[in-house]
């Protein structure tokens, strides 16, 4: 039987959280910034932070509200 | 293309006009309210953070610092990713004890008025350069648009069109539980504008510098240093220093705290603004590159700052330049109002009201009203003089940045509040006074003179405002200040107040309200109030906080007046600020401190606040909270009726089963004393409680529609300390329908006792019959006349005979009608007389031996009739088993308090092997027809039901015969 593991409400935001700093915060933003991708590209990445905040929020509503 | 200063500054006061109505008819219309509590509402509220810095000058800063601009977006991303761990904390704070801003969680965080007023003007100071910042880019907007030299009057108009507004629709309430819905509308209003407005300008600008989208990637490929260059900052210094920045700024400026948590009218709408939010930001911060580089293309003679305003005078469209004026003009204005309106209310509440308390002999609300008014005018002015004496060789983003570095002070601190409950109020205003001492040298003070304290001293740190300084001082700053806090925290001690509050902060606050309330109702509360707020105002507050709560002004129970003192806090906190509300109640609502209260008198507002933190539970927290929850469900599902009771009498559980059973809801009884429930349970309970015995068994209870039957029973629990009074756990049985089956089940067993009776009370009535026949047949003969009287005597003795034998009939049959008899005292030798009487019906009967040994005054308490039934059916059982020439024998004395009755026959006896049967019902050994099998279970119930016992053995020493023993409580005649 499969296990239902509950991670909380707060995993979600957390997980986001980190993968923000990665994407914007850490060496990889070095990384990306030196291939010169096209202008609006950062803006591509923030928008996929977006989404994950979005889907997050859900789960979030489930439990705080 | 050059406006008229005039037409500019009436487009302006148009603009401001349209905010006007769109405030008011949100207030006025109900509709417009409705769609103001729309989370999309909310969302686009909280664009107020885009100012124009975002508007204006994130083009000239994309031009210094390139993609670093973002910065000022995705820190807030960042921060919003961290909703349900950093703002939703904060939002269920401010909600709960009606904190209106940042100092006033400090201050209610860590007790400390200092803590409210360090916080308070660290705020102003920081908040002041960046309201100069708005009015400085409307006047240089205006200066662009009309080629005037000097701006001075534009900014002083613009000035008091936003006071105004900001009077008008921003300090309409006093309380933070009533939202300023208009306010909110308007704000949302204008950050729709300045999206519009940039996105409208971002679009023309591309088509007129590259002939749409596509062309920007050509222009970039053939201008690559441009691209490097926007890309560089990335892998500078100040990168990480602004987006930590923006990250603080997202939720601790005034105007983004009160948007974000004062004004929140569902906490679903932070949720929504999670997302919502940084999109909307990704809209805003998408237009800049392109305006950028068409700036770039288009080279429009300007700087950078004001690309935005160029580009619409480059399209040659009036209109467009119009639109884009107006978009600034959202920006500034919506940033001062929401921001004043936030200064105003920390002012008050820390600066203000310690100082000058309200007169009680005036209007509270209007008090308050007025100094907040006053306060918004004061702030704005102080922003017009921080625009006269700020610097202006420097870009706009830095007079934002100085502001965003002052409220990045406070992250330690919030820290401090949400996660750290050994932070001290010591700690807290030394960090802060440190890391504030730090901006004010670095940041602030060079951007208000040409010479800083650190460039007296030998060392200029101060040479530039840029991104990469205002960085390196948010990382000095915040960490030196961190430092101290925490260092500073573990040196010294908590008060037992900040260590309540700090565990209120994390909502895992396990105090309960020690001593008890000295008031008694909701009007000695407005009595006690009265001299500090005013009749009126204590009225209205003691109304408010009982509609809060749920109560009414008839309201006595101890912990529901707690309750109410708490919120008439809370409430007061939201006017006046944590402290001052603090002191009033304690002041006024008094506690005796050495009056101890049970724990189980607490048990509610326990039960509240684990529900409350119930989804935050995780581990053996969660596993024992949901163990509490099965043990609470076992008592509300119980069938029965639980009551706990405290030792002073307050019933602390009701549950569900007591409910139906009484009609009373436990939300109406739960903390009342036992005596004040209605009748008849008050004086049952009451009774109850008061008695020696620990189970009563079939109390009668006449309720208005009908008599009910309950069985009561009362253990002891524990107390918490030795030798402490606990409280009392009472069971209530409605075991009415089973007495209803026991009567019928009585009356049944009684019928078929007639029946079997039958044949004996024909013979019995056939032998006076047959007298009187012959008595009748010699007078019709005829008699002497002086042997009438005695003929007549004999038919009457015969007639009465007859008679006697049909009334013991009739009472017998009649007895099962009972309902309502209460126990009596009844002589045990009257009702085994009244018995052998029925039995005697019998012809079999007849034949038997009856003898009795009952000592003198056996006097037990029960229902006459059913104890005979008791003895009846011992009898029939004592007749069908003997046969001819059978003998009863019953004996009767008095031992250890009771009455011990032996039933005793000479028959077979009964089996060992069926004597535990032949008391449960329908089992009988009697041929069919002859028994219903429910004598003996009847005689048990009833002998039970008064409290006694019923054992059956062997006759001692024979070897047949049946003891039926049977103990009832004795009582004296």
């Amino acid at each position: 039987m499969a296990t239902h593991i509950d991670y909380g409400p707060h995993a979600p935001s957390l997980i986001t959280f980190a993968f923000t700093l990665l994407a914007f915060a850490s060496p990889a933003s070095d990384w990306w910034s030196a291939l010169a991708p096209p202008w609006y590209a950062p803006f591509a990445l923030w928008a996929l932070v977006i989404v994950a905040i979005r889907l997050g929020a859900r789960r979030t509503a489930r439990h705080e509200v | 293309m050059r406006f008229e200063l005039g037409t500019l500054f009436a487009f302006a006061i148009a603009y401001l006009l349209v905010l006007f109505l769109i405030a008011y008819g949100t207030e006025r219309n109900a509709r417009a309210r409705r769609l103001a509590a729309h989370p999309a509402v909310y969302v686009l509220s909280l664009g107020v953070y885009a100012t124009t810095w975002s508007y204006y000058g994130a083009v000239g800063f994309a031009d210094r610092q390139g993609l670093a601009f973002v910065t000022i977006y995705l820190g807030v991303a960042m921060a919003m990713a961290l909703t349900p761990v950093l703002l939703m904390p904060l939002l269920r704070l401010t909600r709960h004890w009606q904190l209106t801003s940042l100092a006033d969680i400090f201050a209610f965080r860590f007790n400390s008025q200092g803590a409210g007023v360090l916080a308070t003007v660290v705020m102003l100071t920081g908040s002041l350069p960046y309201l100069a910042l708005q009015i400085r880019a409307v006047a240089e907007s205006t200066q662009v648009l009309s080629g005037e030299a000097s701006p001075g009057p534009i900014a002083v108009g613009f000035c008091v069109m936003v006071s105004v507004f900001a009077i008008i629709f921003g300090a309409r309430h006093v309380t933070p539980r009533e939202k300023h819905a208009g306010l909110v509308t308007a704000i949302a209003f204008e950050s729709l504008i300045k999206l519009i407005a940039l996105l409208v300008v971002a679009v023309v600008a591309v088509h007129l510098a590259f002939g749409g989208f596509g062309g920007i990637q050509d222009w970039l490929e053939r201008n690559p240093e441009r691209l490097a260059a926007f890309y560089a900052p990335v892998r500078e210094q100040a990168w990480g220093g602004l987006l930590f920045i923006a990250f603080g700024a997202a939720f601790l400026l005034p105007r983004q705290f009160h948007m974000m948590f004062t004004e929140n009218a569902r906490p679903q709408g932070l949720i929504t603004a999670s997302w919502g939010f940084p999109l909307y930001l990704l809209a805003m911060s998408f237009a800049v590159p392109p305006i950028l580089w068409a700036g770039y293309a288009l080279a429009p003679g300007i700087i950078p700052d004001y690309y935005v305003l160029a580009m619409a005078m480059v399209s040659g469209s009036p209109t467009l330049a119009m639109v884009a004026y107006l978009g600034g003009i959202s920006a500034a204005s919506a940033m001062i109002i929401v921001t004043t309106l936030a200064l105003s209310s920390m002012c008050l509440n820390h600066l203000v009201l310690p100082v000058f308390r309200p007169d009680p002999q005036r209007n509270l609300y209007e008090a308050l009203r007025w100094a907040r008014r006053m306060l918004i005018a004061a702030i704005i002015a102080a922003g017009y003089l921080f625009f006269l004496a700020l610097e202006r060789t420097e870009g706009l983003v830095s007079w934002g940045l100085i502001s965003f570095l002052a409220m990045v002070q406070f992250v330690p601190g919030v820290v401090g509040v949400l996660v750290w409950t050994r932070a001290t109020r010591v700690g807290f205003i030394a960090g802060l006074l440190t890391g504030g001492a730090i901006w004010g040298g670095t940041a602030l003070l060079p951007a208000l003179t040409t010479v800083s304290p650190v460039t007296i001293v030998g060392l200029d740190i101060a040479r530039t405002q840029g991104a990469d300084h205002f960085a390196a001082v948010a990382f000095w700053s915040v960490a030196a200040n961190a430092l101290v806090f925490a260092a500073v925290s573990l040196l010294t001690r908590q008060s037992d107040r900040e260590s309540e509050a700090a565990a209120a902060c994390r909502d895992v606050s396990t105090a309960i309200p020690r001593g008890a309330l000295v008031l008694e109702s909701p009007a000695q509360f407005v009595e006690q109030l009265t001299s500090v707020t005013g009749a009126a105002a204590a009225r209205a507050e003691v109304a408010k906080a009982l509609a809060d709560q749920g109560l009414d002004w008839s309201e006595t129970r101890p912990d529901r007046l707690q309750q109410l003192r708490e919120q008439i806090e809370r409430n007061l906190s939201g006017m006046m600020g944590p402290i001052l509300a603090r002191m009033i109640v304690d002041e006024r609502l008094r506690v005796d401190a050495d009056t101890r209260t049970a724990l189980a008198q607490n048990v509610r507002l326990i039960e509240e606040r684990l529900e409350r933190s119930r989804n935050r539970f995780r581990g053996l927290a969660a596993e024992l909270d949901e163990l509490r929850r099965y043990h609470r469900q076992i008592l509300e599902d119980l069938p029965l009726g639980v009551v706990a009771v405290t030792p002073n009498d307050r019933i602390v559980r009701w549950n569900p089963a007591m409910q139906s059973l009484t009609g009373m809801n436990a939300a109406r009884v739960v903390g009342r004393r036992v005596s004040e429930l209605t009748e008849p349970w008050g004086g049952l309970l009451t009774d109850f409680l008061a008695a020696d015995e620990n189970h009563a068994h079939k109390r009668a209870l006449q309720l208005p529609a009908e008599t009910r039957w309950l069985s009561l029973h009362r253990a002891f629990i524990g107390g918490a300390r030795r030798g402490e009074p606990g409280d009392r756990l009472l069971l209530v049985e409605d075991v009415t329908e089973l007495q209803r089956l026991e009567e019928e089940l009585t009356h049944s067993e009684r019928l078929a006792s007639i029946g079997r009776l039958a044949a004996g009370v024909a013979h019995e009535i056939g032998n006076p019959v047959t007298g009187i026949t012959c008595l009748a047949q010699e007078l019709r003969a005829g008699v002497e006349a002086d042997e009438l009287p005695e003929y007549a005597q004999d038919i009457l003795t015969q007639a009465q005979r007859i008679n006697t034998i049909v009334q013991t009939l009739v009472s017998y049959a009649h007895a099962g009608h009972n309902e309502g008899h209460q126990p009596v005292p009844v002589d045990v030798a009257a009702a085994v007389g009244e018995a052998e009487r029925v039995v005697r019906l019998s012809k079999r009967a007849r034949l038997m031996t009856m003898r009795y040994r009952l000592d003198e005054g056996l006097w037990v308490r029960a229902d006459m009739q059913r104890l005979v039934q008791v003895f009846v059916n011992l009898f029939n059982n004592a007749v069908d088993a003997c046969g001819e020439g059978g003998e009863i024998l019953v004996t009767g004395v008095r031992r250890h308090g009771r009455v011990e009755i032996r039933v005793m026959d000479n028959g077979p006896g009964i089996p060992a092997n069926i004597r535990d049967k032949v008391l449960e019902p329908f089992f009988t050994t009697k041929q069919p027809g002859r028994g219903t099998g429910l004598g003996l279970p009847l005689v048990y119930n009833i002998i039970r039901e008064y409290d006694g016992e019923l054992r059956l053995r062997e006759r001692w020493g024979r070897r047949h015969g049946t003891v039926v023993l049977i103990a009832l409580p004795a009582i004296e005649e």
